[in-house]
């Protein structure tokens, strides 16, 4: 710690008779006047890698995130979070990464507020008026083969689920997108 | 961070926001709630062929909320 470096401290709270343990790790570093303060570490990294900031009895506690300016809040534990990545994070749309696959990071979820479907030309449709009529534009798409919507709860609020995968000879799209420098996953 | 462009052509299941031969995805639209800056949200499971990858995304769905209005 002098002059400079820095110091990690696992810090254990016990509740319940110590039926409860949680688990959080702290780091104790000089700041830019040369003062000691003591950091939550919400991203730390272990011998072997990422390791969750925050458990209880062993297991990632989940984190609240937001989307649409806090409209639509969930929760996600380590190792899924928000992707950094700049081509994830816009203000219709964000990305949930964390999947391992053979040695990769894949991106779990995306977000998508109003989104457009792409017509026969490759042109953006316009944005459809409610969930029924984008379900109806996607299995309408010749280039996508989709399963007949069901109908599930999600959040509470009625939704319409559908798989879909590429139909034979799909035709293909010119798009272009920011990447960052940083924390980009596979896909 | 450091950001700049890269593009490429592929086919699109919607708007910036490519999909790859032989990849399953599964969607889930919802109307959100009047008042929202938003009328419809897509959540897209990206590689629901994946294992793990529905049963991850099960609890993060579950955990959802809306506070429009």
């Amino acid at each position: 710690m002098w002059p400079s470096g820095w110091m990690r401290f696992e810090v254990r709270l016990f509740a319940k008779n110590g039926e409860t343990v949680v688990e959080q790790l702290f780091s104790l570093e000089r700041g830019g006047a040369g003062r000691l303060r003591l950091v939550y570490d919400f991203q730390p990294t272990g011998p072997a890698g990422p390791v969750p900031a925050t458990t209880e009895n062993g297991k990632a506690v989940p984190v609240e995130y937001g989307f649409l300016d806090g409209e639509v809040t969930y929760r996600a534990a380590y190792p899924f979070e928000p992707s950094l990545d700049a081509w994830d994070r816009g203000p219709n749309r964000t990305a949930i990464v964390g999947l391992r696959f053979h040695k990769r990071i894949l991106r779990l979820l995306l977000f998508l507020a109003d989104p457009r479907p792409i017509g026969p030309g490759c042109e953006e449709a316009p944005a459809p008026a409610d969930a029924e009529a984008l379900a109806r534009s996607i299995r309408t798409d010749p280039d996508l083969e989709a399963t007949a919507p069901v109908a599930v709860t999600i959040g509470g609020a009625p939704a319409l689920q559908i798989d879909v995968m590429l139909a034979p000879g799909a035709s293909s799209c010119a798009w272009s997108r920011p990447i960052s420098l940083a924390r980009a996953p596979s896909s | 961070m450091v950001a700049t462009d890269i593009s490429g052509t592929s086919p699109l299941l919607l708007k910036q926001a490519p999909i790859l031969e032989e990849q399953r995805v599964r969607l889930s639209l919802l109307d959100l709630p009047g008042g929202s800056v938003a009328r419809v949200l897509a959540i897209v499971i990206l590689h629901a062929d994946v294992e793990g990858a529905l049963e991850s995304a099960a609890p993060i769905l579950d955990s959802l909320e809306f506070h429009a209005g």
